[in-house]
Parts: C-alpha cells; structure tokens; sequence
C-alpha cells in the first residue's frame, strides 16, 4: 500500500514538472536602487535633473548649513538654545572649529552627489537626445556646486575618480584636490558660459534655471575670483597655488567681466525683475515671484515632495526646511493675564504656523549692531520692518484658549491695559527710550520684558536684545494655507520655498565691480540707470523706500520715500557701503559669511559684537550688556575638509594630513 | 545614485577545517561534544561606504577575507536517572570564537570610515576610549588635553599623542587618539537542567555571556535620551558634580557636541557580560481514571516564566534592561541619529521593543 502510494505521489510530481508551463520565471524590475546605466535613458536624465533642483534642500532650508552661513558675522551670534556644535562656529570661545563635529560639513556632502549626477547628465543627454536647454541646467547646476564648494574649503577635486569633471561609476578611494584656479577656470566658468548661452529666458517651470541666473552666478562667480586673484588681505589658499590665472588674465579684467556680465543681465532679466516693495519679496502669499531667481522648493500639498513631514518635523542632516527656526526666539514664554486685578497668567501668544511666529529653536541670534548700525534707519527704510517681526500679536482665540470655560474677548497686559485677540502684546522697540521698567513686578511677562506707562504692549528696548529674546526674522517664516483659523501645523517642515538667488543681487555684483575698479556704463532697460555704484545700489535704495503694508503694525502704509532713500547715499561707495547695503537686503538668509570671506572683510566685521545677557543667557531677566570677541584666523577662512571624506579615503596619514586645510 | 553596481561582484566562499569529539560515558549517563573548528571565508561581502568625493555613497563589493576560529564544548549529563522517583538531568555548552579580518582586498590594513581593522573582528568599535572624568583639581590639565572648550566634569578620554619635556600633551585630544575596541565576547554558552519527581518537573535554561561590548544606543550619542540637558526625557544616571566626584556620567553644563555631551558616545559602551535565565517551567502531569473516561491522554499544568532574572549584567545593573542588542547599527527608525553605512553590520540596543519578561499559566491537553 504505501509503495504504491509513493510511486504515484512521485510520478504527480514528475506529471507537474512536465505538464505545467515553466515559463514563468521572476522577471525582477528594481525600483528603489539606479544605477548608471539608467542615465542612458530619457527618464534617467530628466530624473538626474531634477535631483539636482532636489539637491538644494539639503542645504538650502537646512538649519546647520544656515548656522554655518550666519554665525560669528556681525549679523548673527548663537542664540541661547545653541547647540555646542553650533556655539563652536561663532569663534568666540566655547570651542575650537574640528574637522569632525563642524556643521560646515553639509555643504561637502551634499554638493559631490549631485556634481556627479550632473555629470551623469551631461555626458549621456545629447545621446539621449534631451534639448540643450535641459543639459545647460545641469551644467549649471555643477557649476554652482562647485562655486559653493571653492568659496568654502579652497580647492577641491574636478576628477571625482573617473576623470576630470566625469561622471564616476568607479570605486577609487583616492582623491586629490585641485587648486582654486583651476576649479574656477575648468570647473565653474567653462559650464556657466555655456548655460549663460543655453538657458531659456524664462524658465522651464517656475523656478527652473534661466539665463539670467546663470549670468548672476557668473558675474558672481567672477568677481570671487578677482578678489582672490587679488588678495588684498593676504589671506592663505590652499591647496597652494600662485595667485595667477591660468587663463592669462588679471583681477582687474575678473572684475571687469563682473562687471559687464551683471549689467547684461539688468539689462535683459527675461521674466525678472524687482518687485514693487520689500514686503513683497519675502510675504508667504507672494511666494516665487518674479525677484526669485532660484530657490529650494517646498509644498504644503503633499508631505512625499514636500521633503519634510508636513506637521511634524525633526530638522536633520535632509531635505526639512527648518532653517527659520534658528532665527526665532522663544515667543510662546510670553505671559498675558486673564483678570485687571491680579495677574492671573494666560499664554497669549502661541505657537502658529504663521510667517511672523513659527517653531522656535532660538539658536541664531542677531547683536545689539544689526539695530543700531546696520538697520539705524527704521522709517525711510522699509527693510527694517519687512526683515523683522518687531511685533508678537496674541492669537488666543486661534489657540482655543479658555478663561472660566470661555474663549475670552480681552486679556489684560502691561499696566493691566486690554487686549484683544490679535493686538501686539510685546513690541520690541525702534530705539532705547527712558522710563521703561523691567522689574515685571506687578505685570509678569515671563520673558523679563519691560512696562511703559500708558502701553498695553510689552516693551523691550534695542540695548537690552538678548541671545534669549530679539526680533526675530520674519522673511522667513511658515506660510501654509491649512491653518483653518486656529494655530495650523507649526512644528511641520516649512511648505515655503528657500531663497537662494534674487534678481536685486545683480546690482550688488555690479556694484562691488564698479567699486573695485570695473570700468561702468549707462545701463538701460526697466532698471535705467548711471551704471556707477551710486547708480546701481541707488535702485535698490529707491525699491527700498517704498512702502506698501507697515509689517509691524499690521495696517496698510502707502509711502514713497525713494527719494530721500537715494538722497541719504553717499557720494562715493565704498565695499563697507555695500556689505552694509547686503546685510539691510539679505539679513539672516545665509549670504553674510560668503560676503565677508569673498571681500576678507570677516574678521574686521566679526572681531568684536554686544549683546545682552551677558552674565547668564539662559535668564530672560538678564539684560546687562556684553562685548564679545571672537579669535578668527586666517586660516579659518577655509572651512575644515569633514572627517569622514579623510577617513573614507584610503591614503597614507600623511597624504590625508595634506588633504586636509592648514591649521584644522 | 546611491549605490554603484559591481560588475566585479563574486561569489563569497569558506574553507573550514573542524576536528570534533562525540562521547558518551557510563552507560550513556555523560555524554558530550567537543569541537574545534578554523573557517576561512575570501571574497567576503560587505557593504562599503565610498568617500563623498566619489560622488556615490556606497557600493556591495568583495572587501576581503576573514577568518573565524573557536571552539564548542557541551556536556549532557543525566545525575539522577528515576531513583525515588526523581530525575535530574542537566547540560551545559560553552563556546568561543574569535573572528579576524585577514586582509582587505583595497590592499589597506585600516579603513576607518567603515570600521575594518585587519587583525580585528568584523564587529568593533572606532572610538575614543573612556578613561575616567576630569576631576576639579585637573583644571589646567583639562585646558591642555582638550583646548578651550576643555572643563572639568567632563568625559576623559585616552590620549595617544606625545609629550613635551614638561608633561603637557604635544597637541590637543582629536581624531588620532580614536582607539579599535574589538566588541566580540571572550566565551558565550548556556545551561540546561531538568528536575523531576514524579509527576512533578522543573526545567530552567540559561544562556551567559562574557565579555564583549553592548553599544547602547539609549546612553550614547546615536539617541537623545541622555543629553544631559535637563530632566524631561533624560535616562536616570549618576552624573558628576564637584560634590559627586566619583560619578561615570559627566556634568550636564559640560561642553557639548551637537546636542549630546563631548565624547557622549563612549557612555552607550557597556560590558556585554550577562547570565540570563531564559525559561523557569515547572509543570505537573496530571493522570488518573477520570481522565481517560473524558478520552484526555495526557493532561499537564504548567508555569512558564520567561526571562525572568538576568545576573551579573554591568547594563542590567545600570538600566534595569535587556542586556542583548536588538537593533542594526544604521536603523533609523529605532536611533535618533543613525550611524553611517559603513556601520549597518554593528548591532546595537535601539528604541524597538526590548525583550520582554513574560509569565505563562497554561494547560496542555491531548486527546
């Protein structure tokens, strides 16, 4: 019985075997891993391409590479909730800058992925056949890697293991660093004169590469190279090199060529130009308009492309935009009291997914200087109030708060004044004024805010802006369209898009050209004008003069102080002129530290900066003023080669030693 | 690209040589394996983090060859074979091996960006070695191992540099003082015994382990829960103060490192040492008349605890937890901070649900 029984049971599965069909074979189509034969096809360009737009949120909208950008210039000093490696970059003694803990490091990651995807891209799209137009992106797109790179650590590898500026497939662990000209002259200027060529004048998609981004970088990337080919401050390159072009030519020709290639693109800026006031270049609802050259987008409709959780994000090294949260203090501290008897306190101002307020991680904090100096002119000027949110409003009824189990209609606040939902209940003030009484004895803001008599709002004065407590950016801040009338998703990932390039910075190029010598013109079309630095920063002077909607006070204000603006510019600009002109234009967006590197201006600017809190910055009561100093080298100037390239290569200690920038 | 292609990609193979000894002793009453064993394996696979100059993150390639030698004892033993009703039977195995990296195929003896060390395990730590705290009276000596952001409280690690004639240290304390901290134990094995009299019985099974190194990530740098920042979320520790000097964790206003205290990884290296007691069972065969008139064949009623005691665990004595890893070094999704690629192999103890200790009441009924 059993052997028959086997006999048939194996005959059933010899019957299977032969009977059934076999063709039926696990056909696999991977879709999580690329790998380089994709580049051959036409979606691999496409899809190279727009991981180069992608690229820029890993650093655009990241908090450490803003950190980076921001901190021990005259702009921006740690804010009391740093971090140590945060702490560490301001130079001002809480730590000495490594190659291994630095949030410089950013930049280097994320910059030689996508250098090679645009390889990738650029040696593959012709025989694809993808337009000239969509390659020229790409080069653009290396170009400007490698700009950000040379700016930041000095000369860095062209061949990343398969050649000079080739797209690598091999697994070569040794690298060599080029030298700074030979970066600028192979790696930067041949790629952005082609796309200065290819680029449409308008852009693909709103926000794609044009022709007038490509002159900006160029003009940009011309005028570095002449100040480094100049050197007037003797400040070490490395690896070394002799400050001469390989290309033959001087500083002053760089300068010149800055100069020219800026001009024509104010000249013909295609689909850019000015907006009408500085409210409007950076208000949420006008987002990715016609200033914006290039920027890392971010969208509220989907968490997936937005590159960040829409309610609740944990910033880290990817593509979240939470830079905004460095540059914002710790609002939701502020006290309001529920009854004019006795200070009964409410939180009044909550945390909101709104572009004045937003999620605070107070690690970036502006000195007493950006009040006093910088931005000493509040009311011509509307820089001033379209940078700062000089004013906290109270949004009780969007947070649902409840006084006795009811939404109340006022709250009371200094002097036990009423407010109503929405009124200011801190102000920080123009300038310092007498009489203003910080004891909080009677009216307990909770944040060590001061009292002026007759005043609802709290008060603090410009002298006592602390690392704990300032006006924080407001350009920005959150904008989502979900809030549905209460406090909205402030935690989640920024929906707006990061700036990166505007159209207002072509006057700044061609200005810092004309005052370093460049020979100028008359410059025509819709921004006409001398073409001397006086001329070009004059634009932006009268663009700033012009008010539309007084931010701070939340009401419409029509007025044109053009004209007063361009009266109070000095005869003859110098480069101090325009670094101060680009800190009132560009505050805390991340421009400062590559200003003051490219005009070796960092450590004059930098050496020295007040700010309140000096004996204990955790205390909001503490308000007494300190000098600090900061100790930036020379060779600080270039930023530390990150460990973990030194680690990963597989060199002797002593050709990594070589690799890595003097002094780290 | 996130990861390359290898068209060079080959198989990974081993050669072993095992010599072993079955036996068994008066009449089948000890009975034992002893066995010792060399495995060679070339053309390891290993995922291989790139330098970010490449361009590409990593690649799978055959990185080299290890080598893997121990030995494995056990022993069985029945001491009381149904005398009065009872019996005892009990087992114990201990093993050893200790793995090797013999060469990697770059041709390099040191690849510190994913940890492969030639003459070391496969599985180790690159890390600075913690050797105590700054004491108060080492103020000025703090300022010349770790330059100004040095304070007294924080975590003293090894230097390995030189010395001036005076006794300062050369330079300050940076990458090269990184120490290979082989994580592997010395000897790993278990026990088993079994108790019964009559209708009664009681079995426990224990697994130990000596040696080797825990990496916690609830301690260390990879987690935020030992940030030494405040009360809220923070793991309870013995941290030090001028007047609790002879504390291992450092003083929470020390220097910081991102978030997490300067050197915070060196605090998540436990001694893997544990002896753990997997089951307790004790059970009762329950038999007689009345159960075969319902047609039950056999009926036991038993208590089961599992997991209930660990001893002589330096992790369980600090965090009253699971001394065995549960977590790969680059999962995300359980560390807040991940390590790298290069890393992935490493096992760690992350967020993901611990071992549990359960106690079982149960019946076992056959028809």
């Amino acid at each position: 019985m059993n052997r028959n029984y086997i006999k048939f049971l194996g005959l059933s599965v010899l019957a299977v075997f032969f009977l059934s069909s076999c063709k039926k074979i696990l056909d696999e189509n991977p879709r999580s891993i690329f790998t380089p034969d994709y580049f051959k096809t036409e979606a691999g360009v496409q899809g190279g391409i727009t991981s180069c737009y992608g690229h820029l949120r890993l650093m655009f909208g990241n908090g450490y590479f803003l950190n980076a950008n921001q901190i021990s210039t005259d702009e921006s000093t740690w804010g009391q909730n740093s971090d140590g490696n945060v702490k560490t970059l301001d130079f001002s003694g809480v730590g000495e800058i490594q190659a291994q803990t630095s949030n410089t490091g950013v930049l280097w990651g994320a910059a030689f992925p996508n250098i090679n995807t645009a390889s990738g891209v650029i040696e593959n799209g012709a025989a694809v056949g993808v337009s000239e137009a969509l390659v020229a992106e790409a080069r653009f797109f290396r170009a400007f890697d490698y700009f950000l790179l040379v700016q930041t650590f000095g000369g860095v590898p062209l061949d990343l293991g398969a050649g000079e500026l080739k797209f690598n497939t091999s697994t070569i662990r040794t690298s060599k660093r080029n030298t700074v000209p030979e970066v600028y002259t192979k790696g930067i200027f041949p790629d952005l004169l082609i796309a200065v060529d290819k680029l449409p004048a308008s852009g693909r998609v709103t926000g794609g590469a044009t022709k007038t981004l490509a002159r900006l970088y160029l003009a940009k990337a011309y005028l570095t190279y002449a100040w480094w080919l100049q050197n007037p401050n003797n400040i070490p390159t490395y690896p070394a090199a002799q400050r001469t072009d390989p290309n033959g030519h001087d500083a002053s020709w760089y300068f010149k060529e800055a100069y020219n290639v800026a001009a024509a693109g104010l000249e013909s800026p295609g689909s850019f130009g000015l907006q009408p006031t500085f409210y409007d270049l950076s208000l949420g609802s006008n987002d990715r308009n016609n200033e914006m050259l290039l920027y890392a987008d971010h969208t509220q409709a989907s968490a997936t492309y937005n590159g960040g959780d829409l309610s609740y994000s944990t910033g880290g090294f990817s593509t979240d935009s939470f830079a905004q949260w460095f540059e914002q203090w710790n609002y939701t501290n502020i006290r309001t009291s529920s009854s004019n008897t006795s200070w009964s306190a409410v939180s009044s101002v909550q945390r909101a997914a709104t572009q004045s307020l937003g999620r605070p991680w107070t690690m970036l904090a502006p000195p007493q200087g950006v009040f006093k100096n910088t931005f000493a002119d509040k009311s011509n000027d509307s820089r001033y109030d379209a940078t700062f949110v000089t004013r906290y409003r109270s949004n009780w009824k969007e947070a649902a708060l409840k006084v006795n189990n009811a939404i109340p209609e006022n709250l009371y606040n200094a002097n036990f004044l009423p407010v109503a939902n929405g009124d200011a209940i801190l102000s920080f003030l123009n300038e310092d004024v007498a009489g203003v009484d910080y004891s909080n004895s009677k009216f307990n803001s909770n944040i060590g805010a001061g009292v002026l008599p007759g005043r609802a709002d709290f008060v603090i004065e410009p002298s006592a802006f602390s690392r704990i407590c300032y006006p924080a950016n407001w350009k920005l801040g959150p904008y989502r369209t979900d809030n549905n009338g209460g406090l909205g998703q402030p935690n989640g990932s920024l929906t707006r898009p990061f700036p990166i390039a505007k159209f207002s910075e072509l006057f700044f190029i061609a200005a810092e050209a004309a005052v370093k010598g460049a020979a100028t013109r008359a410059i025509g079309g819709t921004y006409a004008n001398d073409g001397t630095a006086r001329g070009l920063i004059n634009v932006i002077r009268a663009r700033a003069g012009k008010w539309r909607f007084d931010n701070g006070n939340n009401i419409a204000k029509v007025q044109d102080n053009s004209a007063a603006m361009t009266a109070a510019t000095p005869g003859s600009i110098d480069i101090d002129y325009i670094l101060a002109e680009r800190s009132r234009e560009y505050f805390g967006e991340g421009y400062r530290w590559w200003d003051l590197v490219r005009t070796q201006k960092w450590a004059d600017y930098g050496r020295t900066f007040v700010i309140a809190g000096k004996t204990n910055p955790n205390d909001w009561k503490d308000h007494t003023v300190g000098t600090f100093t900061r100790n930036i080298a020379a060779t600080n100037y270039l930023r530390p080669i990150p460990q973990s390239q030194l680690d990963a290569l597989d060199m002797t200690a002593a050709e990594k030693k070589a690799y890595q920038n003097p002094g780290y | 690209m996130t990861e390359l292609p290898n068209s060079n990609l080959g198989w990974e193979y081993s050669k072993t040589q095992n010599l072993g000894l079955d036996f068994s002793l008066f009449n089948s009453r000890l009975s034992g394996t002893v066995e010792g064993y060399i495995t060679k394996t070339n053309n390891l696979l290993l995922s291989v983090g790139l330098p970010p100059t490449s361009g590409v993150s990593s690649y799978t390639g055959n990185v080299g060859s290890t080598q893997n030698k121990g030995f494995e004892l056990s022993l069985n033993g029945v001491i009381i074979d149904h005398k009065n009703g009872w019996t005892w039977e009990a087992g114990v195995n201990l093993y050893r091996n200790v793995n090797k990296i013999v060469s990697l195929a770059s041709g390099q003896t040191r690849d510190e960006s994913n940890w492969l060390f030639v003459g070391h395990p496969l599985n180790v730590i690159y890390d600075y070695q913690k050797v105590g705290i700054w004491q108060a009276n080492e103020a000025t000596a703090v300022k010349q191992y770790e330059g100004s952001a040095g304070q007294v409280g924080m975590i003293k690690v090894l230097y390995t540099g030189g010395y001036n004639a005076d006794g300062s240290p050369t330079r300050v304390i940076g990458p090269d003082d990184r120490q290979i901290i082989n994580a592997d134990p010395k000897f790993q094995g278990g026990f088993n015994t079994r108790v019964g009299y009559k209708n009664l019985d009681l079995s426990i099974v224990a697994a130990f382990q000596n040696g080797g190194i825990l990496n916690s990530t609830l301690y260390g740098s990879n987690g935020y829960l030992n940030l030494e920042d405040g009360r809220r979320g923070q793991i309870d520790i013995d941290y030090w103060t001028p007047e609790n000097p002879g504390a291992s964790f450092p003083d929470p206003k020390g220097p910081k490192n991102s978030n997490n205290p300067i050197y915070g990884s060196t605090l998540g290296y436990f001694s893997g040492s544990f002896l753990k007691v997997r089951t307790i069972s004790l059970g009762y065969n329950l038999s007689g008349k009345w159960a075969e008139k319902v047609g039950i064949k056999k009926l036991r009623v038993y208590a089961t605890a599992q997991n209930p005691f660990v001893f002589f665990s330096p992790y369980y004595k600090q965090s009253g937890m699971d001394p065995e890893p549960n977590t790969y070094a680059n999962d995300g999704a359980n560390m807040a901070v991940s390590y790298g690629y290069g890393q992935r192999r490493l096992l760690t103890v992350g967020y993901n649900t611990p071992t549990t200790r359960n106690y079982l009441l149960g019946v076992n009924v056959t028809f």
